[in-house]
């Protein structure tokens, strides 16, 4: 593995600082409070965290697919490696509704989504969505566009590509759908990929299918993905590095390796211990992380995670913002066990 | 699915025939029948019938005989010569108080339907795209109102405003110098101006219902996850808001448009009265009250013939829109 040198290069996609803002009655939530990340050519980054903690409105905000609600502010920087024209630019400065945007989105960036039944129209033809796609992007000539639709679904494992490509979304199984979806997403060669829960709504041995297959074409493709799950036992499968969300933090961020032999902060911990694992003692309950999430609206400066975590620091976690701490080279945390600045501590 | 349309027309012939039979009953059990009617009305005159005279009437008019005999005859002359029977009230066949009112009520009812999607449906896709804003609320505010307002008093305010306005409370379809005028390009002008208030009356409370209803479907729609996908893969809103939640919005609303057949053919009753139109709902509605029973039997038979094929319509139309119902006719 040569994360190292991957890291020196460039990255694709670099997002900093991004926060997303929404108005509720009862005050603003911080749905997402300032998130970093990078994405690198061919790499998978695996984005985990448990429900509302923020991790698919910040992929969905790449792209500025978020609704009206979501005030989003940060920087997202694009660099193609390969269009002169694209070489460096700030999605979020771009107008959401606007050309520029739309002619990276599908383009360059291609997203795919949890629920492969209701993100297909049940009003068009499988080929009829697929071929939107190829035609705003690639060629206006509808047979060529038909001819990549169809090569695209023979790449994605559909067979009689000619009689699927006429068939409705409810004529699809789950798992051909999601299939159906990836050779969308794929057929204009996007040089990222986000996967928005892409496997959940399927069973076990579908999910298996489909995350091979998300390999095997990243393999021939050579794009980025960044895989957006709560399952753990994805992340180890696919992702060469992780991110782990809470309450719209990344509280810890290492190489996949990293995150399951040496996790740091509790709550990436929590997450680990409670995961089933073979061979475990049977006889013992599967531990869980007690307590729920807080909303995130009007909180003090404080751990996100103060009143579920185990190894809380009074006066310390619940009186100011966690701030960033490397580990190493590769490995970061938010969380004051490994911090220097413990200012509450030494007063 | 050819197959399926045969199988429901043939069905249709049972249903009718069940709700003529039921029609005709119904009409029958009020107290008193054409004759008495007619007679009450020849003493108000002060023309006073003796009950001899009133039973050589009903044998006459054929009156006397058992309720499922009248039908049964009534029922063989429509099924072998298509003829409907007499209409006491205007001392004519049937078939010709219809054919008289026929022409005017189908040309207002369809420029009623016309009007009524053509307003209403964009307005219901921009109040839900623009939801919660000034238009929204502009649009939604005189939706409710129209949903509210009785369509008789609109009328009366629409021809008070008329005749303060311009002088003319434009009454009725044509100008008295017309009504009997043979057709020319003055007569439809003269037609079209007399149409806007019916038109406005007639289609105001579906406009806004139907504003209602597409709004709502189209919220639902928009949030659709597919709109995002489509959203993903850069499309423009435009396109988007089209091809995917107007389109999926249609269908319900299609699904009703068999239920509006009936009323094309027999214009609105009240309103008609109100603005002196001459339609085919006063005809019905003066029917029903004088016991003029072949003409109001036919009327209701009539609907109900409509109400039915319009349902069938409907479904046919919806399994040509709907592909999950295309696929389950394909299956059969």
């Amino acid at each position: 593995m040569t994360t190292q040198a991957a890291q020196s290069e460039q990255p694709l996609l670099s997002v900093q600082n991004l926060k997303i803002r929404i108005q509720m009655d009862n005050g603003e939530m911080k749905a997402v409070d300032g998130v970093d990340f990078e994405i690198h050519k061919g790499k998978t980054l695996g984005l985990v965290g448990e429900s509302g903690c923020g991790k698919s409105l910040t992929s969905r905000a790449i792209i500025s697919i978020n609704p009206k609600e979501c005030k989003t502010s940060g920087s997202i920087v694009y660099r193609s490696d390969n269009e002169a024209s694209l070489k460096k630019m700030d999605l979020l400065s771009l107008n959401p509704t606007g050309k520029q945007i739309r002619s990276i989105r599908g383009r360059k960036i291609a997203m795919i989504f949890q629920e492969p039944m209701t993100a297909f129209s049940p009003m068009y033809t499988i080929g009829n969505q697929i071929m939107e796609a190829i035609q705003i992007h690639r060629t206006k000539n509808k047979k060529e566009a038909k001819k990549i639709a169809l090569e695209m679904l023979a790449k994605v494992g559909i067979s009689d590509q000619e009689k699927r490509f006429d068939q409705y979304p409810h004529e699809f199984s789950g798992g051909m759908r999601q299939r159906a979806m990836i050779s969308m997403a794929l057929s204009c060669n996007p040089e990222i990929l986000i996967a928005d829960e892409p496997t959940t709504a399927l069973d076990v041995t579908i999910q298996a299918q489909v995350l091979e297959l998300m390999r095997s074409l990243q393999a021939e493709l050579g794009m980025a993905i960044l895989l957006v799950t709560h399952d753990l036992g994805i992340i180890a499968q696919m992702c060469d590095e992780v991110a782990v969300m809470y309450l719209g933090k990344i509280v810890e961020q290492a190489p996949v390796k990293e995150i399951f032999y040496n996790p740091k902060h509790p709550y990436t911990k929590g997450l680990l211990k409670s995961m089933p694992r073979l061979g475990g003692d049977k006889s013992k309950r599967l531990d869980s992380i007690e307590g729920s999430v807080p909303m995130p609206i009007n909180m003090p400066p404080m751990c996100g995670f103060y009143e579920r975590c185990k190894d809380r620091i009074e006066g310390v976690c619940n009186t100011q913002a966690v701030p960033k701490t490397r580990i190493s080279d590769q490995h970061s945390v938010r969380c004051f066990l490994y911090s220097e600045q413990r200012e509450g501590e030494s007063q | 699915m050819l197959q399926y349309i045969l199988k429901r027309i043939l069905l249709v012939i049972p249903v009718v025939l069940f709700i003529s039979f039921i029609v005709f009953y119904i009409i029958q059990l009020p107290p008193g029948d054409y004759v008495s009617n007619y007679s009450a009305k020849m003493s108000a005159a002060g023309d006073v019938m003796t009950p001899v005279e009133m039973d050589e009437m009903r044998a006459n008019l054929g009156l006397d005989r058992p309720i499922y005999e009248q039908y049964f005859v009534w029922m063989k002359k429509i099924v072998t010569k298509g003829d409907f029977g007499f209409s006491f009230n205007y001392n004519k066949p049937v078939t010709a108080v219809i054919k008289q009112y026929m022409g005017l009520t189908l040309v207002v009812s369809l420029v009623t339907m016309v009007f009524h999607y053509v307003v209403a449906i964009p307005i219901g896709i921009y109040t839900a795209v623009k939801q919660y804003t000034a238009g929204d609320y502009f649009f939604s505010g005189l939706s409710f109102i129209g949903m509210a307002t009785p369509n008789f008093l609109l009328a009366i305010i629409l021809m008070y405003l008329s005749y303060t306005w311009f002088g003319d409370p434009l009454l009725g379809l044509f100008s008295s110098e017309y009504v009997n005028a043979p057709w020319s390009m003055d007569k439809v002008l003269d037609l079209m101006k007399h149409m806007v208030i019916p038109v406005i009356v007639i289609g105001l409370a579906s406009t806004a219902d139907l504003i209602r209803i597409m709004r709502g479907q189209m919220l639902d729609e928009l949030n659709k996850p597919n709109v995002v996908t489509a959203r993903a893969k850069g499309l423009s809103e435009f396109k988007i808001l089209f091809k995917y939640p107007t389109r999926a919005a249609l269908n319900p609303i299609v699904s009703t448009f068999g239920w509006s057949l009936s009323s094309i053919f027999t214009g609105a009753t009240i309103t008609a009265i109100v603005l002196n139109l001459p339609l085919q709902g006063p005809v019905m509605y003066n029917a029903l009250l004088g016991q003029d029973m072949y003409l109001a039997g036919s009327w209701l038979l009539f609907m109900a013939l409509l109400t039915v094929l319009g349902t069938l319509i409907s479904d046919i139309l919806l399994a040509w829109l709907d592909p999950k119902i295309r696929t389950e006719f394909r299956g059969n």
